[in-house]
């Protein structure tokens, strides 16, 4: 067996490239055995035999002819071609490959059959080798008995004996041998016997596969010629098909064009007739126009006629005229001469007036400067002026202010003065029960004033109006004044700004109001507290303010009203703040309040100085007021009280002094009286009366 | 005109490209020449210019062409990729080898050859190799190549000095050879058919082919390898094996060679076809493998004929043709004991299978009919591929 391996190696791998590549080979080869050949017909007998029934009994054949139906001819003819081909190439194959699966199965077969032999020889080698070992110790064990034997011919016996054992030994080991040999032999023959039938089957593959070629060629070549023909057909009927349909077109078209020319002619038809109609009608118009034309033209030639005489007349006019204008532009051309004489006489004066004028303006410049430079010097001793102004001015408020403070307390120790003679009177004279102004009559008036001018005079804008926002929303934080902001935010919701409004809506209530009421204020320009306490005033119940905005009648009038209202409010100082005007009249009040603080307001507020006269005339005013009140201290009434009362007390103290004077005459008459007495009591007591003749004692 | 043509003088250009295709082996350089004379320079250029010179310099095919017929009479450029170029530089060095012997030639001049061969090398075909060369040599000098080897260690015309000893694969050359699979990154293809390996030597191969992540093909046909070889082998295809071919026809695997192959097949999934013709696994061993097969989702093709595989190897492969969705050729030729009712089993299962071509149940015991139906079965299914694809070609 393993002297077999290579070569039926070497011839199966042969068989194996050879069936792969079956295809392309090529040789020529044609002999076929006969039993072989009647197999392979009985075979494809069958087989179409199993294909009819197939194909009858093919699930999709009815739809495979359905999509027959709709490929065209020729490619019907490729597919059929196709399997033609297939089968064709399926039956060779599987005759090229039958060489190789004979083999195959040969080769099983010898290898199942030689492992079988080389069992049987190994076994018959195990047998063997065990026999002979056995024999082998049996020869052994005979050698040592060998030796005890001394009778020569028995010993020659033995050893006889022992050879012919050995020479069976050899014998079984040759036979063993040969039987190895003869397979070796048997080996060999099989192994040419391999050969030959390889080289047999090699001759029968190549044969087969000859064939196949051939087969393939025919087939390849018969199938060719079907295709072609095929197609050939497929192409004839199509052409036919073309043709019939172009020859259809053509047809068509004639018959179209046919029609075509039939409209085409009877529309020319109709047009000659239209331009004929046409033609007589223009030739009517035409007619009539000519012998209008011909009428006009008459009426043209006399009015031509008439016009001519007219332009004859005028050319006379004309040439009259002409002369008259040739005279005349005579005339302009002397005088044109003179005045161009005259502007080159004037360009003289004009040269020299333009050299007169370069000296002046260069005069006027120097002086001009010398100007600037003095205005300069000016405008320093005038800035100098105005410090020194300023500082006087300073100097002078304060001296005021002093002078102020001095005859402020002053006047107000006088009142005060004057309010004690006056409770005196009503109280001890009058006996009447007195009550007293406020105390605001003396602490409103002459510090604000002094305060307001020191304003005035020393801190700036922006303190100013830092103080006045302060003194505002202090004012505003004032629980005195809540109810009246909350009216005033009541009845004059709409003088609230839109961004405040919109701010609004975002905080809480108390701060809401308070907001609300800061944004009327603004409206109402309000800016600081003096401005404030107005508005205050005038939302009092028995204010005038209405009055003043009727009247109009100017400061002097406006503080005599507003030092009524001081004095008014005098008597009812306690209940200041609750009392309010009636909403229905808060509105009314502030119109009449815009419309008098308005104007006096109008320039406040934009420019210091504007806002310091303001508050210059502001102050002014506190002052009047302040003296005013002081004049009013004491009432009208007061006053006749006064009058009425000197008078009576004039009258008491004359029959006073009556009375004294009688008192003292009464009181010197007792006092006569008293040294009378006593010197009568001396006259009447001396010794001249005893002495006496007649004692004056008797007498009495 | 040929009277005449000794009297005309040729053109310059014609002068000019007889002179530089003569003095081409000194200045090896076309520069700036343009194509068109380039290649008629290289038209006229003589066959017998140094390899390495022309290997570097000269890419035109009709070049080589010339040269490759001038030295061979049967020549298939296909199987060289369509290059004559490597046609020539792989038939150069596969003769180099075939007839390298030590005691002539120097291993250097083969070193030296190699070393320039290998840009264009990238199959090797050895017919014969009388010298045992130690392939280490070889692919050290040809870093990334090459990607196809076949050796066949035999004696081609040896005629009547016919010695056992020369053919065949020694152990030292199996060691060699290991040595060089565990490096060899590029090889994909390894053909040692017909080279008497029995198992040791195929254990002593497996030893580097276990180390190997390139070899796709193993072609180990025509060899001794029984039991213990095939489980080396076995080894060798576990889960993360790449091998997709593998060639084991004319071998003597039994029973036990193929469970072990199946237990391998089990996890493998890289195994494309396998070929497993002319063994002895008989109908135990067909069966553990048709059964290790039918969880395989790779394999396409399975050639298990003639292996003495009976009724129950049968069922097995009707089992698992029934399953497998892959498989498209089947050749179970030439195992008598199938039988008539084999034959029936796998012809009813080929029926329910949709994507085999190609089915092989000749020489089975089978009744003629049912081959003949399975064969047309085949045939007619072929025929609608070929139908349909016809008609889908747009016309």
């Amino acid at each position: 067996a393993a002297l077999c391996a290579p070569p039926h190696a070497a011839a199966t791998a042969l068989l194996t490239m050879s069936s792969n590549s079956n295809n392309n080979n090529n040789s020529a080869a044609a002999n076929a055995m006969d039993s072989r050949e009647a197999r392979i017909l009985a075979r494809r007998k069958r087989i179409q035999e199993r294909l009819a029934s197939l194909h009858q009994g093919d699930v999709g054949g009815g739809k495979e002819g359905d999509k027959k139906e709709e490929v065209s001819k020729g490619k019907q003819q490729v597919i059929e071609s196709m399997r033609r081909l297939f089968r064709v190439k399926h039956r060779t194959d599987a005759d090229v490959t039958s060489v190789r699966v004979g083999s195959d199965s040969r080769e099983q077969k010898h290898r199942v059959q030689e492992e079988k032999t080389r069992q049987e020889l190994r076994e018959k080698l195990l047998s063997e080798a065990e026999h002979s070992a056995r024999q082998n110790a049996a020869v052994a064990m005979r050698w040592a008995d060998l030796f005890s034997i001394e009778v020569p011919q028995d010993l020659y016996e033995e050893i006889e004996k022992q050879r012919s054992a050995c020479e069976k030994i050899i014998a079984s080991k040759d036979g063993l041998i040969g039987d190895i040999k003869n397979e070796l032999k048997h080996k060999d023959e099989e192994f040419v016997k391999t050969l030959k039938r390889q080289a047999e089957d090699i001759d029968l593959l190549l044969q087969y596969m000859s064939r196949q070629f051939v087969e393939m060629q025919t087939a390849y070549k018969e199938e060719l010629g079907d295709i072609e023909e095929a197609l050939l057909q497929e192409r004839g009927a199509l052409l036919a098909s073309n043709r019939a349909e172009i020859q259809e077109l053509f047809d068509k078209r004639s018959r179209l064009e046919q029609e075509f020319m039939e409209r085409y002619l009877a529309s020319v038809e109709n047009y000659q007739q239209m331009l004929e109609a046409l033609r007589v009608s223009d030739a009517e118009e035409y007619h009539i126009l000519k012998i209008r034309l011909e009428t006009d033209i008459q009426n043209l030639e006399q009015h031509l006629e008439t016009m001519r005489a007219t332009y004859q007349l005028n050319t006379e006019k004309l040439e009259y005229n002409y002369r008259v204008l040739v005279e005349r532009d005579h005339e302009n051309q002397a005088t044109i001469n003179q005045q161009k004489r005259k502007i080159s006489r004037q360009r003289d004066i004009l040269s020299g007036l333009k050299t007169r004028y370069a000296e002046t303006e260069r005069r006027y410049l120097d002086e001009n400067m010398k100007l600037t430079d003095e205005y300069k010097r000016t405008t320093e001793q005038f800035k100098d002026l105005q410090g020194k102004f300023r500082l006087f001015e300073q100097v002078d408020t304060r001296k005021y202010a002093e002078v102020w403070g001095m005859k402020e307390a002053e006047v107000v120790g006088i009142v005060r003065q004057l309010l004690a003679a006056d409770k005196v009177l009503h109280e001890q004279q009058l006996g009447w029960d007195w009550r007293p102004p406020s105390d605001a009559v003396f602490t409103v008036g002459g510090g604000a004033a002094a305060e307001a001018r020191a304003t005035d005079a020393d801190v700036d804008e922006d303190a100013a109006a830092a103080a006045a926002d302060a003194e505002l929303a202090a004012r505003l934080h004032d629980p005195r004044y809540a109810g009246a902001l909350g009216m005033l935010c009541d009845e004059a919701g709409f003088l609230v700004d839109s961004k405040a409004q919109s701010m609004l809506e975002k905080l809480p209530r108390d701060e809401a109001g308070r907001v609300r009421a800061e944004s009327i204020l603004r409206a109402l320009g309000i800016a600081d507290g003096a401005a404030f306490d107005a508005l205050m005033a005038a939302l009092r119940p028995d204010s005038t303010i209405e009055m003043r905005a009727k009247g109009k009648g100017g400061p002097a009038s406006g503080m005599l009203g507003g030092g009524a209202d001081g004095s008014g409010g005098g008597g009812d100082a306690g209940n200041e703040g609750e009392l309010l005007v009636k909403p229905d009249d808060a509105i009314r009040r502030l119109k009449a309040y815009v419309e008098v603080e308005a104007p006096a307001r109008a320039g406040t507020g934009i420019s210091g100085p504007a806002r310091a006269a303001g508050a210059a005339r502001r102050a002014a005013e506190v002052e009047q007021e302040f003296w005013a009140r002081m004049d009013k201290v004491i009432s009208a009434k007061g006053s006749r009280v006064w009058a009425v009362l000197e008078r009576q007390l004039e009258r008491y103290h004359q029959l006073l002094v009556q009375r004294s004077s009688s008192l003292n005459e009464v009181e010197s008459l007792q006092h006569q009286n008293n040294e009378l007495r006593t010197l009568l009591n001396q006259y009447l007591g001396s010794r001249i009366n005893s002495e006496l003749v007649v004692p004056p004692t008797v007498m009495i | 005109m040929a009277a005449i043509a000794p009297f005309i003088v040729a053109p310059l250009k014609d002068l000019c490209v007889k002179e530089v295709a003569a003095n081409f082996e000194n200045t090896p350089d076309f520069g700036p020449l343009p194509d068109k004379y380039v290649k008629k320079v290289v038209d006229i250029l003589p066959i017998d210019l140094p390899l390495e010179l022309a290997g570097t310099s000269i890419n035109d095919e009709d070049y080589w062409k010339r040269r490759c017929c001038a030295r061979w009479s049967t020549l298939e450029v296909t199987a060289h990729a369509a290059s004559w170029k490597q046609l020539y530089f792989e038939r150069n060095l596969e003769d180099a080898l075939e007839q390298y012997d030590p005691a002539i030639n120097s291993i250097d001049d083969l070193r030296r050859l190699m070393t320039y061969s290998r840009r264009f090398v990238q199959t090797i075909r050895l017919r014969q190799l009388p010298s045992h060369l130690d392939l280490n040599i070889m692919f050290d000098c040809m870093i990334n190549s090459p990607s196809s080897l076949s050796v066949h260690y035999s004696l081609k015309n040896v005629g009547m000095d016919y010695d056992r000893s020369l053919f065949g694969m020694k152990l030292a050359d199996c060691r060699a050879l290991a040595r060089c699979l565990e490096k060899a990154e590029t090889l994909t293809h390894l053909d040692l058919s017909n080279n008497g390996l029995d198992d040791d030597k195929v254990r002593m191969l497996a030893s580097g082919l276990v180390e190997n992540v390139s070899i796709t093909h193993l072609n180990l046909a025509h060899n001794k390898i029984a039991d213990r070889g095939m489980r080396a082998l076995a080894k060798l295809l576990d889960a993360r094996s790449v091998i997709s071919m593998l060639e084991l026809q004319d071998n003597h695997v039994h029973t036990e060679g193929a469970k072990s192959l199946a237990r391998a097949l089990k996890s493998n999934c890289s195994l494309i076809s396998i070929n497993l013709r002319l063994n002895r696994t008989g109908d135990d061993g067909l069966k553990v493998i048709a059964d290790a097969l039918r969880g395989s989702r790779s394999i396409q093709r399975l050639n298990v004929s003639s292996n003495s595989a009976g009724v129950n190897a049968a069922a097995a492969l009707a089992a698992l043709v029934r399953v497998s969705e892959s498989l498209t050729e089947l050749d179970a030729s030439v195992n008598t004991e199938f039988g008539s009712e084999g034959v029936e089993t796998v012809r009813r299962a080929v029926e329910q299978n949709t994507s085999l071509q190609r089915v092989d149940v000749r020489q089975c015991g089978g009744h003629v009919d049912d081959e003949l139906a399975l064969a047309e079965n085949l045939r007619a299914r072929q025929e609608r591929r070929a139908r349909t694809k016809t008609l889908q070609r747009p016309a």
